[in-house]
């Protein structure tokens, strides 16, 4: 059985940093510790998810990447859907750009319920992130028992009617993912 | 203007370092809210773990001397 380990990264700098800071001034929301929570947000969902959805998006990268292709938006996606690219090279980028879209809308979930939950108005903060991403939205539809659940099993094959996306969740599922070794301990992933 | 820049920096991160923990307990008693008691201990415990580590901001030197980790 295939063995792939992974580990969770926050994206975050200074200069990222000092930016986010910056589009927060007019709002009555912490400067440093509202993005912040967005990133944490993206370790819940590693944490909650057996199968991380960030591993599932990075195998596809490399897979892209491998046929010479990058993608970082619908943009790309729209640009390499008038190139004549072979149905394998198209789905993946496919559920590339809609899993890259679901990951953030997962964290932005967090980020809104977290705030919120500790006495903030997080609601048009967010209200700009649903603008650019459908799932956002989408998210809040459900109770949070139910967002939680979905997080949790975002790798089900019920979700997705795509028979290209159902096949990879197939495989995907039957990798055994190490995410906890990196730490160097005892810890394993027993509390699954 | 080297010197500068390095300090402008320093003054950034012991700004968001200082905001993040201030932070911590109410975010903890949220994330209880949400995800219930066994959850999100074992949440804040990994978060702990790689914070020790430097995989993620924060390490922690000791119970009162934090240092981000870039």
């Amino acid at each position: 059985m295939l063995k792939l380990s992974s580990r969770p990264i926050f994206l975050y700098w200074p200069k990222a940093i000092a930016h986010k800071s910056l589009e927060l001034k007019e709002l009555a929301l912490p400067l440093y510790f509202t993005p912040w929570v967005h990133e944490f947000g993206h370790f819940l969902c590693y944490f909650l998810q057996k199968y991380p959805i960030m591993v599932a998006m990075n195998i596809l990268v490399g897979s892209l990447a491998q046929s010479g292709h990058t993608l970082k938006n619908t943009e790309d996606l729209l640009r390499l859907s008038q190139q004549k690219v072979s149905p394998l090279i198209w789905e993946s980028a496919r559920s590339l750009v809609q899993w890259s879209a679901v990951n953030e809308a997962m964290a932005v979930w967090w980020e809104e319920h977290l705030l919120e939950a500790m006495g903030f108005n997080a609601a048009s903060y967010v209200a700009r992130k649903k603008e650019g991403n459908p799932y956002v939205s989408q998210l809040e539809l459900g109770s949070k028992a139910k967002v939680i659940e979905y997080m949790r099993n975002w790798y089900s094959p019920g979700y997705y009617p795509e028979p290209f996306t159902i096949n990879f969740l197939d495989s995907f599922s039957k990798m055994i993912i190490d995410k906890w070794s990196f730490l160097g301990e005892n810890k394993d992933t027993a509390h699954f | 203007m080297g010197q500068s820049i390095k300090s402008e920096k320093k003054d950034l991160l012991e700004a968001f370092i200082h905001e993040v923990l201030a932070y911590r307990k109410p975010m903890i008693l949220a994330l209880k809210e949400i995800l219930g008691d066994q959850d999100s201990q074992n949440v804040m415990r990994d978060l702990a773990v790689l914070e020790e580590k430097g995989g993620i901001f924060l390490i922690q030197k000791s119970p009162d001397n934090w240092e981000l980790f870039l």
